[in-house]
């Protein structure tokens, strides 16, 4: 994969190292480009969720209507945006893993930046990705039924809770592609890992469909937490807890994750 | 002629074999993730479809081993893109091996791999609950129904080996067509939950004719007309995809 198409944020007679602010927005504008000019990982983010949500409404729409007396859409669409806030991040770890392999990171050490600009540069970049998804889906599942019913404020709550979500999730696929000897030793385990979390959810079905032992877990579930908020900014009812929720879930993924893949970075690793 | 083409094809088929089984992705596709979704499935849909008499625990396991059949002939598309990227179908094209044995090869190691697969989906099926009504003798039918399947999807998906730029990328591009064919079937809910105007693509594609079959030889339909249907569409996928597998491989060189 091509990486150097970054000039160095510091022109060779300054001797100023770059304001941070200059050097993450160079970072993510690198992350933005390159996701744009990957024309499958433009279709992964867009196209992939939207087919998930047409098959699996066409699939289960009877079913879990039947189940339970609403709109399988409106239950879907915070679902699958979750979804899509999870497996979105896998492209992500994917390319930090090979910004690792190739050296580029290695690169960007022996500048005059601060080593956290590009982690930063592609979690921002993540939350540009995201919001792609997410108004994708949100206009996919409008046709379906899927209604912003509690005003205009919740509903950009909405977009920005998603982009919140993608930011702080991006971080566990970030940790272990540092720890990842090999990009097939990155991918799979983290896709079992948000199946799970997508399947204990409840984005896909109601919690009453669960067995009586897996209704702890999916209470638990950080992406219940997600989907609870987004729920409720989009069809109204109390907010206080699923936003603390969810923040609280947030800020344990990023200090966990985030720490640990600092310090990985910081030890000076060398991938392969 | 013919011994050429029997020796080659094993030992390049044997070779397959042994890449496939030392690659950790490879075996994650072929036994771990075909149990996930079992699990997962049997958790998440059960109380709702046994809600509507659709007995998951007997229904299911038909529909995770045909899933495994497919996630089989991914595998197959990123090892034939592998071998073509890394030179080593060009290299048996200029060796004095028989045209066909590579195709052949590919073939045998394809199987085999679908074989495991299967075994493991089936040996936890009937821990849970699953039972063979019609008989333990319609066994044998059982697994070659699922693996002609499975070297079917092989061919055709192994053909995006041969036009994609890396093995990722033929992995990727298999996984457009295989959730629709894989959702949009009788595999998890009956084909009445359909949207009318979908109804005639369900009730007729292979995935829905193959699970059908499996499902008859284990006990829940008309043996004589799902496994015939069934059959069909296997012998047609690989008469059809074999052949253009065949040309595309003499092309490379």
């Amino acid at each position: 994969m091509s990486t150097a198409v970054v000039d160095p944020p510091v022109a060779a007679s300054s001797p100023e190292p770059a304001s941070t602010a200059t050097a993450n927005a160079v970072f993510v504008g690198r992350s933005v480009r390159r996701f744009l000019r990957r024309p499958d990982s433009v279709v992964f983010t867009v196209a992939f969720p939207l087919l998930l949500l047409l098959t699996m409404l066409a699939v289960f729409s009877s079913a879990v209507e039947a189940f339970e007396d609403a709109d399988y859409a409106q239950r879907l669409v915070p679902g699958l945006t979750v979804s899509g806030v999870l497996f979105g991040s896998l492209g992500t770890a994917v390319g930090f893993w090979s910004d690792l392999d190739t050296g580029f990171m290695d690169r960007v050490r022996s500048l005059p930046v601060s080593p956290a600009a590009p982690l930063v540069g592609t979690v921002l970049a993540e939350a540009v990705r995201a919001l792609m998804a997410v108004v994708a889906l949100a206009a996919a599942g409008y046709a379906f039924g899927f209604r912003f019913e509690a005003g205009i404020g919740r509903a950009i709550g909405y977009f920005v809770a998603a982009m919140i979500g993608a930011m702080a999730f991006t971080w566990i696929g970030l940790y272990v592609a540092t720890i990842a000897t090999s990009q097939e030793s990155l991918s799979p385990p983290l896709n079992a890992f948000f199946l799970v979390l997508l399947f204990f959810s409840e984005g896909l079905v109601p919690l009453d469909a669960y067995p009586g032992w897996a209704q702890p877990f999916v209470q638990a579930n950080p992406a219940t937490a997600f989907v609870t908020l987004l729920d409720r900014l989009a069809r109204g009812g109390d907010l206080g807890r699923p936003i603390l929720n969810a923040a609280l879930w947030s800020i344990a993924i990023v200090a966990v994750f985030g720490t640990l893949a600092v310090r990985r970075l910081a030890v000076g690793r060398s991938a392969g | 002629m013919t011994a050429s083409l029997v020796l080659d094809a094993g030992l390049i088929g044997g070779r397959s074999i042994r890449k496939s089984s030392r690659n950790p992705a490879s075996i994650l596709g072929a036994i771990v993730f075909p149990l996930l979704f079992f699990a997962l499935f049997n958790i998440v849909m059960r109380r709702i479809m046994e809600a509507r008499d659709f007995d998951y625990v007997q229904l299911l396991p038909s529909t995770i081993v045909v899933q495994a059949m497919i996630f089989s002939a991914m595998s197959s598309a990123y090892f034939v893109a592998e071998d073509r990227v890394t030179g080593i179908t060009g290299r048996f094209r200029s060796m004095p091996v028989h045209p066909l044995a590579p195709i052949l090869g590919r073939a045998v190691a394809d199987v085999a791999r679908a074989f495991v697969s299967l075994s493991v989906v089936l040996i936890v099926g009937v821990i849970v609950g699953m039972r063979f009504d019609a008989g333990i003798g319609w066994l044998p039918v059982y697994v070659a129904v699922g693996l002609l399947f499975a070297l079917g999807m092989a061919l055709l998906f192994g053909l995006l080996g041969y036009v994609v730029s890396t093995p990722e990328a033929a992995v990727s591009a298999a996984s457009i067509p295989y959730l629709p064919l894989l959702m949009l079937s009788s595999g998890f809910v009956p084909v009445e939950d359909f949207p009318g105007w979908l109804q005639p693509f369900v009730e007729w594609q292979p995935v829905t004719a193959t699970i059908d079959a499996l499902r008859a030889l284990a006990g829940d339909g008309d043996i004589a007309r799902d496994v015939t249907l069934a059959l069909a569409w296997s012998v047609g996928l690989i008469v059809v995809f074999g052949a253009i597998a065949t040309r595309r491989v003499r092309s490379v060189a």
